[in-house]
């Protein structure tokens, strides 16, 4: 079990540490917490780097992470108490934390492996309408449009709004049922796409322990497809998470821990995010043991992930990560734009770019329109161009991609707050051949040009 | 996919039926309608007869079941609404009900089948302690008790007192682990007695559905093994079970299901728990859409089910529903005497007499000590029940109640002196996974008295 064993260690902790009142633990604990580390270190966002390339100030975010989780450790809402753990748990727990995991089964099988900036080994791509809300008939061709796609090594599917037509209760005996359906048209469509051994992140609609429980059993999603258990912002967890996560360490299911920090509440602004992002994947790692560490920090009114600012953060805070571990993370680009808008393709290209050349392991990709709160507002095209970039700068360096970056950035930065949602996957694709439609590829096509003019070289082969 | 649109069909019910509160269902609905139907179906325990020998009782008391099932339905307490099909729906459903099950695989594979009263057909056996609770180093040495012996179809382990030493506590990771260890140790018995397909009930610790959803997974119980779901008194369901129903389904596990009335509850006397026990089993079948329908009623103060009036009560439900559908149906011998006691021995073997000659499908022994002590429970317990089951194929009901008319009165007495017994580890030697010469020569003992009575267990060939 490696460093998963350590889960019955986080379920005695989860009962036995300190207790204190939810708000107390954000407002009391967490917030002057990262405000007095972003002093003691001196972060600052600077907008003319907004790719980080500077290693003592990605050491110093490391430390303050660090420091962040070892103060406040882990809030488990179901008692109240929170999992705290001394620094030199947290050193051992990244010390023995996997530093290479096999994804999928036969031909289809992938290996993530840890990174460091500016590296130029293979990132693993993932694409998928990460749990945008879709109607059942839409389910098999909508993640067809990403399986279609050679670039995207790992299928991450949208969320059932029904289930045989009837509504999904979180908590019922409808989640069970919702989860089974998910597997089964998740499969169908992998195996309709002739990569029936593809890691598939799952369970999608799982709002409690019931569905991640449930989904992954026989006739289901399998050991080598990609079981989720997040935690909540900021640094929350409770027992059905940690149910998952126990499953999934029982199962030898692999697991996907992620922590989405928020933009201007609890940590503050760009330099408390990139201390949260992390603390919050070195507090995952040792309480959600897994393989795969994700984050995805969200703009409270964008929804987006996207803006400078979180950009620069969210790139620190992996520098800080994969210089000083072997952790493997991965982050999820969650634009404002949506399919059928050029705002959509450069906010991917801009995010994958600099997480990229900071040493993420995988890339996962999208969050299309307004962060995936649009139903149907997802298609495949929109995580090609994440793999295409993905591909495209690994190698490249920092200073290098920064320049791509913010050239980039202005291409859309002004159409954040317009809420460019764009179109709906039907409108988008034709369904029946699951091509998009000539006025998206074209579009598409135009970007992807402009791209290439830019610096990116989206038409390397090797 | 055919069992689904029942299985929608059980879950729409179980939000759209009428509300009520959990009490006046009980009090005002039950209770009463139950003292109704004793009368209007003339149904009377003189106590001149154990086991029912009249076809024109048990046949009343079917038609008595068939209106309680559908005038009270079943409560779901997590929605206060009561779950209701017509008479016509439950008729229907019974005829679709399978009169076949396959457990186990490979060579531990087996059959069961719908029996009726007087039968030659063979009677399944269970052995086990049906969830008595055991601390974990006990759990393995227990399994190989009753595994060792190989004349059990199936097994049914203990409930573990604690997972790795630590408390196991409902709804949260733990009870997650707890479903864990238990199969896990299943396992590890199964394999050192050879016995790798024998069909295994799980999942013994699932207070909520995080067990019962979790241990049925890859790597944990299987799909041949058999996946318990109980009602609560009385005819009561929950999400949580709900849950469970919907998650075996899925995985098409197969499904045993089980309701115990309680004897002087609100269901009365004798003549209640007949009508009780045929309805709970009937209802059972509509909810979980499931295999076997086992029961088990309860004595309030005795906490056994080999009183003579339960027996009476007990045959009379399973004759009712052999002679009149194709469940499969089971019992399970709850008897006061616990192991070292010559009390058990003679109530597990009333029991089996009764049940054998009543056309139940499977026996399952034994709620040794009423199932309520902790680690009172040996493999011995249920040899006895199957040397029985094995040699009296056949056996008429009149010839049972002979049987029982010179059996019973030596155990009657003894029923409220609280005979529990000793504890596993003081009957059997742990290393050898033998009974002591003590137990050894009690139960040799008794099989003797019995053989002299007439019962032919000299003839006991597995």
């Amino acid at each position: 079990m490696g460093h998963r064993g350590r889960i019955v260690e986080v379920l005695h902790r989860a009962e036995t540490g300190p207790i204190m009142d939810e708000e107390k633990f954000e407002r009391e604990l967490v917030a002057p917490t990262v405000k007095e580390l972003v002093k003691k270190y001196d972060l600052k966002f600077d907008d003319k780097l907004i790719v980080n390339s500077d290693d003592e100030l990605a050491d110093r975010i490391f430390q303050a992470g660090l420091d962040l989780a070892e103060t406040t450790g882990m809030f488990c809402q179901s008692t109240s108490r929170r999992i705290v753990w001394t620094r030199k748990e947290l050193l051992e727990g990244l010390r023995h934390c996997p530093s290479e995991v096999v994804m999928g089964a036969g031909a289809d099988a992938v290996t993530a492996r840890a990174r460091v900036p500016d590296d130029d080994q293979r990132v693993i791509v993932g694409g998928g309408a990460y749990g945008v809300p879709v109607p059942e008939h839409m389910y098999i061709p909508m993640s067809l449009s990403y399986l279609k796609e050679g670039v995207i090594d790992v299928i991450d599917n949208p969320s059932l709004e029904s289930v045989y037509g009837y509504p999904v209760k979180a908590a019922s005996p409808w989640e069970v049922l919702a989860a089974r359906r998910e597997a089964e048209l998740a499969l169908q469509a992998a195996n309709i796409a002739g990569r029936p051994g593809i890691c598939l992140g799952c369970v999608e609609l799982s709002a409690t322990a019931l569905g991640g429980l449930a989904g992954v059993s026989y006739g289901g999603y399998r050991t080598t497809d990609w079981l989720h258990a997040p935690i909540m912002s900021e640094l929350k967890t409770n027992y059905e998470m940690l149910s998952i996560v126990t499953h999934s360490v029982r199962t030898g299911t692999l697991l996907e821990a992620y922590y989405n920090p928020i933009y201007g509440g609890y940590v503050g602004g760009a330099e408390g995010v990139a201390v949260a992002v992390v603390g919050g994947l070195i507090l995952l790692n040792q309480c959600h043991p897994g393989h795969t560490y994700n984050t995805r920090p969200n703009h409270p009114f964008f929804n987006c992930d996207t803006t400078p600012e979180l950009i620069w953060a969210i790139a620190l805070g992996v520098q800080g990560l994969t210089r000083n571990t072997n952790l493997l993370v991965d982050t999820l680009v969650g634009p404002a734009g949506g399919p059928g808008t050029k705002t959509m393709l450069y906010e991917n290209a801009a995010f994958v770019a600099a997480t990229t050349v900071s040493g993420q392991s995988l890339m996962t990709s999208c969050h299309s329109s307004s962060g995936g709160s649009n139903p149907r507002h997802a298609s495949g095209l929109d995580s090609k161009i994440c793999g295409e970039v993905t591909h495209a700068v690994r190698g490249m360096k920092r200073d290098e991609v920064n320049e791509i970056v913010k050239q980039i950035i202005p291409l859309y930065v002004d159409d954040l707050d317009k809420k460019p949602i764009g179109k709906p996957f039907e409108e988008v694709y034709d369904i029946d051949k699951v091509e998009p439609t000539p006025e998206w590829q074209g579009m598409y096509d135009e970007v992807r040009e402009e791209l290439i003019k830019l610096g990116l070289p989206l038409d390397r082969l090797v | 996919m055919k069992q689904h649109p029942r299985l929608i069909e059980v879950l729409q019910r179980a939000e759209s039926g009428q509300i009520m509160d959990e009490a006046d269902f009980e009090r005002n609905l039950l209770g009463p309608e139950i003292k109704k139907l004793v009368d209007t179906y003339g149904i009377s325990y003189s106590g001149d007869e154990i086991i029912n020998c009249d076809d024109d009782l048990a046949d009343r008391v079917f038609q008595a079941a068939l209106d309680l099932a559908s005038v009270v339905g079943v409560f779901n307490q997590s929605t206060s609404r009561r779950m209701v099909w017509s008479r016509e729906e439950i008729e229907r459903d019974l005829k679709g009900a399978p009169s076949v099950a396959s457990l186990g695989a490979g060579e531990q594979q087996f059959l069961i089948s719908a029996r009726k009263p007087d039968d030659r057909n063979r009677m399944s056996v269970l052995g086990g302690v049906v969830g008595i609770p055991f601390p974990e180093e006990m759990y393995v040495p227990l399994l190989l008790s009753f595994l060792n012996q190989n004349i059990f179809d199936s097994i049914d382990g203990p409930s573990l007192e604690t997972a790795y030493g630590q408390p196991i506590k409902a709804g949260t990771g733990w009870e997650v682990l707890g479903a864990w260890r238990e199969a896990e140790l299943v396992q590890e018995a199964l394999k050192i007695a050879g016995q790798p397909g024998r069909a295994v009930s799980a999942v013994e610790l699932a207070p909520t559905a995080m067990g019962g959803l979790s241990g049925v997974t890859w790597g944990g119980y299987r799909t041949f093994d058999r996946h318990h779901i109980p009602m609560t008194s009385e005819l009561k369901t929950n999400n949580d079970l709900l849950a469970i129903t919907t998650h075996i389904n899925n995985i098409g596990g197969v499904i045993g299901a089980y309701y115990n009335p309680i004897y002087g509850g609100h269901a009365g006397g004798a003549e209640g728990i007949a009508i009780l026990a045929a309805a709970g089993l009937i209802l059972s079948h509509q909810l979980t859409i499931g295999h076997t329908f086992c029961t088990r009623p309860t004595h309030p103060f005795y906490g056994c089910d080999t009183t003579p009036e339960l027996l009476w009560a007990t045959s009379l439900a399973l004759q009712g529903l052999a002679r009149n559908s194709n469940l499969m149906t089971a019992a399970l011998a709850g008897p006061a005497g616990g192991p070292g006691t010559k009390t058990i021995l003679y109530e597990n073997a009333a029991f089996t007499l009764m049940a054998l000659s009543s056309g139940t499908s499977e026996l399952l022994a034994s709620h040794s000590a009423g199932g309520a002590v902790p680690r009172h429970g040996s493999g011995l317990d249920a040899r006895i029940c199957a040397e029985i089951a094995r040699s009296m194929e056949g056996l008429s009901r009149e010839h049972a109640n002979q049987l029982l008319k010179e059996i019973v009165p030596r155990y009657q007495d003894d029923l409220d002196k609280k005979p529990i017994g000793k504890s596993f580890e003081e009957v059997y030697n742990l290393d050898t996974i033998e009974p002591t010469p003590e137990w050894q020569g009690i139960y040799d003992e008794v099989r003797e008295e019995l053989i002299q009575m007439g019962l032919p267990l000299e003839q006991f060939n597995y």
